[in-house]
């Protein structure tokens, strides 16, 4: 029988809130996600829109120690998890985590160097979580989780490229199921570093507006509970969407932009699309990854056109309810991909108000119930890195 | 890997570490003490001595114009690739980038932090932010080769160049790629010295390292390094080697044994029966023994075991004497088995124990054990 | 004029790291794609160059790519803003 890969458990922790029942709502409703910065003093960044959240992290948790990204990645794991498992592992040693993540413990280590370099205090323990793999380790550690146990740092398709080698695994038959997903704190290094280069917008981001001005920052994590249909099948699983097909593709065009009409994106939805077996008219929804800097959203849009030209489906992006989440954001919006497919309907691309006419595809504004039996997200990694994911309902014959 | 495990055929490798760069080089190497390492201008002063690389030839291979724009990392990963004879016509075509690194581009992290800190949120560089995610010398050999297929960087402390080696070796298998660029490369970087140091990870003393050897001191070496492989899944002239497969895991802590080796061995024979190997057949095993005596008595009692299911002794050398530890070094043990399965001859520098160098041998087992809590392996063998 | 314009050179060759010397920078030649070959990153660098040395702070691309065509067009940009303020 060809190994499939399933979904049976989800998670989420972000500004849009704390379960995947708050997530939803928060999608339905269109919500606005960002609030004033106030994580750390910065007399440049203070009170600029961020998906900030203010929730309790280690108690949500349940770690004794870890760094801000760590509390994210378990919190969100164990709800995936006791969606899942609820009675356990079939066999830890065939399951295994996959995160992407690429802040890690930094917002530890800032104030390590900070206070090093002011005052010569030599605070090591606070770089005891530094490496983003710290996260993957604590949910492998927090559930008992003995196969493969990585982490996949590739900027803002972190999550989704996370999502994907994690499915690969399984259908490799190198374990059945794998924990997958992304997280990753706010940081004063990715406030000022996307402030350095004139990226955000103090209004806020306004995905696919004509007045756009970038991006807003966001933390957060999504964690999937990925496994063989197999063995979904044999515990009597309840399966919440199938994986059906993925691509990866580089723009190798510079290191910091996108190829203005997203050729390296044209590429990954086409084979992602031929990977499962898929045209352009059967899919009925795309994430988009939206950022709202000028840029990217052009480019995008044009890739997306040139893909799907008249059978375009409703397009969104979803980060204005949470901030672009860099490696979580893949991961959350593949999540909300699931969620639309068990609710079937789209959500809508909240903080727009003009759609800017150079983006040349129909923006979703309104939530709305639809039909839907294959949906596709795009995560674009900060200079060309595109992953193309796509869902299927569960229980949908191919 | 289960059925799909014909391999893939490794055709050019490029090394960039302390013991030199070139296959000559690497082959007759003997293991130095590693030098003091200095850091001008930070406020702490380092005990540590370490192995650090010789980067002085970056200028004339790559140019003024583009060393400007990259952090060490990048540097010594563009380097490796140089030495691998990497071109945009080798790369052409479904090639994709697999990279393995335990901490990223943290000087450039650094450089951009330390300036937060000491000229204010007013006066960033951008430039060492661009450069400071950790796949930006993945993206670097993805812009300098124009490979535009998959872009994966893992960065998952040691065993980041396995994992790596794994998917990438996996995508070829499969069939999503024809070519497939796979690098290991990690910096020496002053923070990580001085919490390592700190917490004690060090040796104190300036001999060279000598893992395996018997030696009762706790603590290793820091040491740096690329490389860069261009693996393929079909034949062609000049190929050093195959390599079977690579997979990770993570192990059950054991208070007695730290690892039991009855574990390690069905982690490692495990791999070995996917590749369709037998335990009997392995002619080397190559381990990520760094010297610390806990860990290289973990490793011992790994491949004694090992032995024990196949039946006879099987070698054991180990790499860290000649590039220090760093969290990707297992992709310089990976290349020098490659190098040493095409040459035919197994370098006595890799028993600073001073067993004698088994003869020629076909199969070459790389094993790496992660302080917390992995462990992974890759299998090479000889055309 | 002439005085801003050769410390300008001077200014681009340290904080973009070029090897060349600041002579060598022909004062209207595009500092972008031909002529001197500098990228985008390169804008937001001298974008932070032109602040830290003159206050005079850049908010967007568009505005920075217009300012920084050249080395005269630089030091009109920064003697237009000094005079406005």
């Amino acid at each position: 029988m060809k190994r499939e890969v399933v979904i049976t458990g989800a998670g989420i922790l972000s500004a849009a809130g704390a379960s995947v029942g708050e997530t939803w709502q928060a999608l339905k409703e269109g919500r606005d996600g960002l609030r004033p910065f106030s994580l750390f003093p910065s007399a440049r960044y203070a009170g600029i829109p961020a998906g900030q959240l203010q929730a309790d992290l280690p108690a949500l948790s349940g770690l004794g120690g870890g760094s801000r990204s760590d509390h994210l990645a378990v919190a969100a794991a164990r709800q995936a998890f006791s969606q899942s498992f609820p009675g356990g592992l079939p066999d830890p040693a065939r399951a295994g985590v996959i995160l992407g993540a690429c802040v890690g413990g930094m917002a530890d280590s800032e104030v390590f160097l900070e206070r090093l370099l002011r005052t010569g205090a030599r605070e090591t323990e606070l770089l005891h979580f530094h490496e983003c793999a710290s996260s993957a380790d604590a949910v492998a550690g927090t559930l008992g989780l003995y196969g493969p146990c990585e982490t996949i740092s590739t900027a803002c398709s972190s999550g989704q490229n996370a999502i994907c080698l994690a499915a690969e695994l399984i259908l490799s038959g190198e374990s059945d199921v794998m924990l997958a997903g992304g997280t990753d704190s706010l940081s004063r290094l990715t406030v000022n570093g996307f402030g350095s280069l004139l990226l955000m917008d103090p209004q806020g981001c306004r995905p696919f507006d004509e007045e756009r001005k970038g991006m807003s920052l966001g933390e957060g994590a999504a964690v999937l509970a990925l496994e063989s249909a197999g063995s979904a099948a044999r515990r009597n699983a309840r399966v919440l969407a199938r994986l059906s097909g993925w691509a990866a593709t580089c723009d190798a065009h510079h290191a910091a932009a996108p190829s203005p009409e997203g050729e390296g994106i044209q590429r990954a939805m086409r084979g992602a699309l031929a990977g499962a077996g898929l045209s352009p008219g059967d899919i009925q929804y795309i994430s988009a990854h939206g950022t709202a800097t000028p840029d990217n959203d052009r480019a995008e849009a044009a890739a997306i056109k040139a893909v799907f030209g008249e059978q375009t489906p409703p397009v969104s992006s979803i980060k204005r309810a949470f901030g672009h989440t860099f490696a979580a954001a893949g991961a959350i919006e593949t999540l909300a991909c699931v969620l639309a497919l068990q609710h079937q309907a789209v959500p809508p691309n909240a903080g727009l108000n003009r759609q800017d006419p150079a983006c040349p595809v129909k923006i979703q504004r309104d939530f709305a119930a639809c039909k839907l039996s294959n949906v596709m997200s795009l995560s674009l990694g900060f200079g060309g890195n595109n992953n193309c994911l796509i869902l299927s309902a569960a229980g949908q014959a191919q | 890997m289960e059925n799909e495990n014909t391999g893939a055929y490794i055709l050019k490798a490029g090394l960039v570490s302390p013991a030199g760069g070139s296959p000559e080089q690497l082959l007759s190497a003997v293991p130095a003490a590693p030098v003091p390492l200095d850091y001008p201008g930070q406020k702490a002063a380092l005990k540590t001595a370490g192995y650090r690389c010789d980067l002085s030839e970056a200028k004339a291979l790559l140019g003024p114009m583009k060393l400007r724009r990259l952090g060490r990392l990048q540097t010594m990963t563009l380097l490796a690739a140089k030495k691998a004879g990497l071109s945009a016509e080798a790369c052409a075509g479904d090639t994709g980038v697999y990279m393995g690194t335990g901490l990223g581009s943290m000087g450039e992290t650094a450089a951009f932090l330390e300036n937060m800190v000491l000229n204010g949120e007013e006066f960033p560089k951008p430039a060492n932010f661009i450069n400071s995610v950790h796949n930006a010398a993945a993206s670097s050999l993805a812009l300098e080769y124009a490979i535009k297929g998959e872009n994966i960087t893992v960065a998952h402390r040691d065993i980041s160049f396995d994992a790596a080696l794994g998917h990438g070796v996996s995508a070829l298998a499969k069939g999503r790629l024809k070519r497939a660029v796979v690098c290991g490369a990690d910096e020496l970087n002053y923070y990580h010295l001085l919490a390592a140091e700190e917490k004690g990870l060090w040796k104190d003393g300036a001999g060279p390292l000598r893992p395996l050897a018997g030696g009762t001191t706790r603590g290793t070496s820091p040491g740096e390094g690329a490389a860069v492989f261009l693996l393929s899944s079909g034949a062609a002239e000049g190929a050093l080697a195959k390599v079977l497969g690579a997979r990770t895991a993570r192990y059950r802590y054991d208070a007695s044994t730290y690892l039991d080796p009855a574990a390690s061995a069905d982690f490692l024979c495990g791999l070995l029966a996917a590749c369709g190997v037998k335990p009997e057949e392995t002619g080397l095993l190559l381990s990520g023994a760094d010297g610390d005596c806990a860990l290289d008595a973990v490793y011992l009692r790994t491949a004694a075991e090992l032995g024990r299911r196949a039946g006879r002794l099987v070698p054991h050398g180990s790499f860290k004497q000649y590039c220090g530890d760093y969290k990707a070094a297992s992709g310089f043990g990976f290349g020098l088995a490659a190098l040493l399965l095409s040459s035919g001859t197994v370098p006595p520098g890799l028993f600073p124990n001073g067993t004698a160098a088994p003869g020629p041998v076909s199969t070459v087992l790389s094993y790496t054990i992660s302080r917390s809590g992995s462990h992974s392996a890759a299998l090479l063998r000889s055309l | 004029m002439e005085n801003l314009i050769k410390e300008l050179k001077q200014h681009i060759v340290t904080s973009l790291k070029l090897e060349i010397s600041p002579d060598e920078i022909d004062t209207d030649a595009p500092l972008f794609g031909e002529g001197l070959g500098l990228d985008s990153i390169d804008v937001l660098e001298l974008v932070v160059m032109i602040n830290a040395n003159y206050g005079i702070k850049i908010v967007n691309m568009d505005e920075g790519r217009k300012a920084l065509t050249s080395v005269r067009s630089i030091a009109e940009y920064i003697t237009e803003k000094k005079s406005a303020k």
